[in-house]
């Protein structure tokens, strides 16, 4: 792993650790669909897991078209934004979480969200990993890089 | 509503941070009846409100966090300066400024004014930093008093200060500024006095000189100066200047000037000994006020003692060695400075340099011996390091006179485009530009003759064409310092050479540059407006400002012809001695060429490969997709990007791609125009790369961190040359292959009930 690519995780991790809440953003026939969702990600920055009713639009969205993306960023919502936020976009593919990797999953969800226990083991929940592909991570208002993480899950190569 | 102006009334319970440390420093010693003109303090709440309500805080951010500030080269912190205090003029008063002017009318009238800076924590770490912000004298009307405090507002965002900017802690979020108002006292003689020299605490010293003491302050005009025993208060020691011929006396209309002085006051001290016990008591008085010692500034008007300010002592700083920041402060010279460097460079310096080059261009190596090869490489080297040498001390100084114009410029004509003023030197006859003639007429004779184009081709030049062609060919790489992109590789030149006349002849007239008419129209406004406010001619200041701007891209030329020529004889020494079977390398110096054709035997160079790239393999996982920098010649063009690692590259570089290049040296702007765009990670509006692109009206971006390792040859880049933008697209970009149907949309979910 070159240095870029170091220093890069660690700007991904700080702010994917220091935030609770991300946009995810779904589509149904072209319509695409924002939505705001706790999540917790896996230190090796491959899956990020959110949790939802199995009846809101956003699962079935996934169902139809299991291509995601979330943004996460750490605005104060001033003007000093614009030149001290920095956004991250996340690409991904939403994938169902079998019965073994359950438990592995649960526990980083639980770490950062113990408040949504019962809504968690709700049977009407379902949990979902999104296995990331691109990060691309805006600062200085118009700096972007992107990070390529997963091959195996490269859509478009 | 916040309170905008303090007076002595208001004291006591100010403190610095509303008023800053020069104006608490002046209201107490009025209040203290000390001789100060009467001194009213606009507060630091007032810029805040001035800031906050035209947004100015984000606005300066986004130019001081555009990159790091460590990656920042001063070129590119006097850009960002600029465009900040740009931001300043062109901001609303709105009601807070009229409120100012029109209080300050009420207290003084139609009196002249001085507008000082008042700077918070100037009596404390700011202190080792005089200098830093702007004090302006002699202001009359509400407009220019209005203008003046907007200026000395801006100036806590001067270069320097951001230069300084972590040992000031110079923050956006919370710096401020005050401004000290007082009456404008034109006296007769003026100086400054140290009640205790810093150097010896049993001295005083005085300074004095004839007029104002701007320049004194300025080191324009050199004092008589006085040490004086603290105890016994007597003097000790006078040291008269060498001349007192000039002085700076009040301009008739606005600010100061500095003029002649007449022979029969030069030929007096500025103070006699009754004068000298005064203000040595005066200055006592005002130690004894403060409780310790202080730096005063002050003036003697028909005889009256008048005090202008008083500062703590304090030694010039902790100037780390190596810190380069020193430097750059000299670099910012007076007009009469820059005036006579201008007299030195073109008189004395360039034809030195030149016929240093032809004498050198005219030897016949053949003809030496071993030990006078030997000698004229070290003569050679010597010569190298000598103007180089010059080059650092006169010719950078020289070019920095285009920073001083176009701040004259933005305070005359305020433009909407800070930048404005480069457009107005742009178009001249350059070097560089002469020399992609010369190209583009190879180009046309090699079009007419086919035994050229093929041998072209081929990368060759030696012996191809007529006469008119090799003597064009040959003026390329003498003249105009092309061989030397070729150091340690002839036969890279060739083919460097070879390959742009070819491109050169696919070249229409698609340049679009500034025109001749919009540079007329932008020199009439300017003229006019100087003849109006300034004291300086301003045709002399616009002919130095433009002389100032081609200069510092002759001057790499002109230096670049000593340098080729060292590496001419170097050459041939290593021919030489390599047919004698001496090993060799390209690099090999001229000093280990000349002890080794003296006949000394020496180690072995050791060959460590300096160039190290720092960049990423083509299979990191880490890409730009937008990279920021300094928008430095407008205009937006797409094309495939041409990576420059080494200079050989060059040859590779075909018409409408998009130069990536670490910097860019004037003896290798020649396929600027072949150019669709230009990127260069080294930073500043006013950079060869910048200057040509400018000339060719080509988008060009500038000050580009990791510019040539982050983009690959190959890959598509957008140049934004308004915002300062490069794009990034690469063949295997995310959205541009087309979505597979199957991908993804299954996502492992076998049907819609899966989750229900």
């Amino acid at each position: 792993m070159d240095k870029n690519e170091q220093v890069m995780r660690a700007r991904i991790n700080d702010l994917l650790a220091e935030q609770p809440l991300a946009v995810l953003s779904t589509q149904r026939n072209g319509q695409p669909y924002s939505s705001l969702m706790a999540f917790a990600h896996t230190d090796d920055l491959g899956a990020i897991v959110v949790a939802t009713g199995k009846s809101t639009r956003k699962a079935q969205n996934i169902v139809m078209d299991s291509r995601v993306s979330l943004l996460i960023d750490n605005r104060s919502n001033s003007e000093e934004d614009f030149h001290s936020a920095t956004a991250l976009t996340v690409l991904g593919v939403a994938k169902p979480i079998g019965s073994d990797e359950r438990p592995a999953y649960e526990s980083i969800y639980l770490k950062r969200h113990p408040y949504l226990q019962k809504f968690l083991g709700s049977p009407t929940t379902t949990f979902i990993k999104i296995v990331v592909h691109h990060y691309l991570m805006v600062s200085r208002f118009q700096n972007v890089m992107e990070y390529r993480i997963n091959e195996e899950v490269d859509l478009f190569g | 509503m916040k309170k905008l102006i303090y007076s002595v009334d208001d004291l006591p319970g100010l403190n610095a941070s509303v008023v800053g440390g020069k104006g608490l420093s002046l209201l107490q010693m009025s209040a203290a009846g000390l001789p100060v003109p009467m001194p009213l303090c606009i507060s630091t709440e007032a810029y805040d409100l001035f800031v906050d309500s035209n947004h100015l805080r984000e606005k300066i951010s986004l130019e001081l966090y555009r990159k790091n500030l460590r990656d920042m080269r001063w070129e590119e912190i006097w850009d960002a300066s600029l465009r900040i205090q740009h931001f300043f003029t062109k901001a609303h008063g709105g009601e807070v400024v009229s409120a100012i002017v029109d209080a300050l009318a009420d207290r003084f009238g139609d009196q002249p004014l001085v507008i000082r800076s008042s700077a918070p924590d100037e009596d404390g770490a700011g202190g080792s930093f005089a200098g830093l912000h702007e004090s302006v004298i002699n202001v009359r009307g509400p407009d220019q008093i209005a203008k003046n405090i907007r200026k000395v507002w801006a100036s806590l965002w001067s270069d320097r200060a951001v230069l300084y900017r972590q040992e000031l802690g110079l923050e956006v979020l919370t710096s401020n500024m005050a401004v000290v108002v007082q009456p404008f006292i034109e006296g007769q003689v003026s100086g400054v006095l140290f009640t205790k020299n810093p150097l010896d605490e049993q001295q005083m010293i005085i300074e004095a000189v004839h007029g104002l003491n701007q320049g004194l302050v300025d080191g324009a005009v050199a004092p008589d100066r006085w040490t004086i025993n603290r105890r016994s208060l007597r003097v000790e020691n006078h040291q008269p200047p060498e001349k007192r011929d000039r002085w700076f006396i009040r301009s008739s209309s606005d600010g100061v000037i500095c003029d002649t002085l007449q022979s029969d006051t030069g030929e007096r001290p500025p103070l006699d000994s009754t004068s000298i016990d005064e203000i040595v008591r005066l200055g006592l008085n005002v130690e004894k006020h403060f409780r310790a010692p202080r730096d005063i500034e002050w003036t003697l008007v028909n005889n009256q003692w008048c005090l202008l300010q008083a500062r703590p002592i304090t030694t010039g700083g902790d100037q780390t060695k190596g810190d380069k920041r020193a430097w750059y402060l000299s670099l910012t010279r007076s007009y009469d400075n820059l005036r006579q460097l201008k007299r030195k460079i073109s008189k004395r310096l360039l034809p030195e340099m030149d016929e240093d080059a032809a004498r050198m261009a005219a030897v016949n190596f053949t003809e030496l011996s071993d030990t006078e090869l030997a000698q004229e490489l070290r003569r050679r080297s010597e010569l190298n390091e000598k103007w180089t040498s010059v080059y650092w001390s006169d010719f950078i100084p020289f070019a920095h006179g285009v920073r001083l114009f176009g701040e004259v410029y933005n305070d005359l004509v305020e433009p909407d485009d800070p930048f404005e003023f480069v457009t107005l030197l742009s178009g001249q006859k350059m070097l560089s530009t002469e020399r992609n003639e010369v190209l583009k007429d190879c180009a046309r004779l090699a079009a007419t003759d086919d035994s050229i184009m093929q041998s072209l081709k081929r990368g060759e030049l030696i012996g191809v064409g007529g006469e008119e062609f090799q003597s064009k060919i040959s003026r390329l790489k003498s003249h105009f310092s092309i061989d030397v992109v070729g150091v340690g590789d002839p036969a890279a030149v060739d083919r460097i050479i070879s390959s742009m006349i070819i491109q050169y002849g696919l070249l229409g007239n698609e340049f679009r540059p500034p025109g001749q008419v919009e540079r007329q129209l932008l020199e009439q406004v300017f003229l006019e407006k100087a003849g109006q406010q300034s004291d300086m001619d301003p045709a002399e200041l616009l002919g130095m400002a433009r002389e100032s701007y081609r200069i510092r891209d002759d001057d790499n030329i002109h230096i670049g012809r000593i340098g080729q020529e060292l590496e001419r004889a170097c050459e041939y020494a290593r021919a030489l001695l390599s047919a004698r079977g001496d090993s060799m390398q390209p690099t090999t110096s001229a000093a280990i060429l000349a002890t080794l054709l003296e006949g000394e035997i020496i180690a072995e160079e050791v060959v460590t490969d300096e160039a190290v790239h720092v960049g990423n393999p083509g299979d990191t996982r880490v890409r730009a997709r937008q990279l920021l920098g300094q928008p430095a010649s407008r205009g937006v063009a797409t094309g495939r990007a041409r990576v420059i690692e080494q200079i050989t590259d060059l040859a590779e570089f075909s018409k409408g791609e998009v130069l990536v290049i670490d910097s860019i040296d004037p003896t290798m702007t020649f396929f600027a125009p072949l150019a669709a765009a230009i990127i260069e990670r080294r930073g500043g509006m006013l950079i060869h790369g910048a200057i040509i692109a400018r000339e060719y009206g080509i988008p060009c971006i500038t000050g580009v961190v990791g510019a040539t390792d982050y983009i690959e040859t190959g890959d598509r880049i957008t140049v934004d040359g308004y915002l300062g933008i490069c794009t990034v697209q690469r063949p295997d970009d995310l959205f541009t292959h087309p979505v597979s149907e199957h991908a993804g949309r299954d996502g492992g979910y076998e049907s819609a009930d899966a989750i229900k």
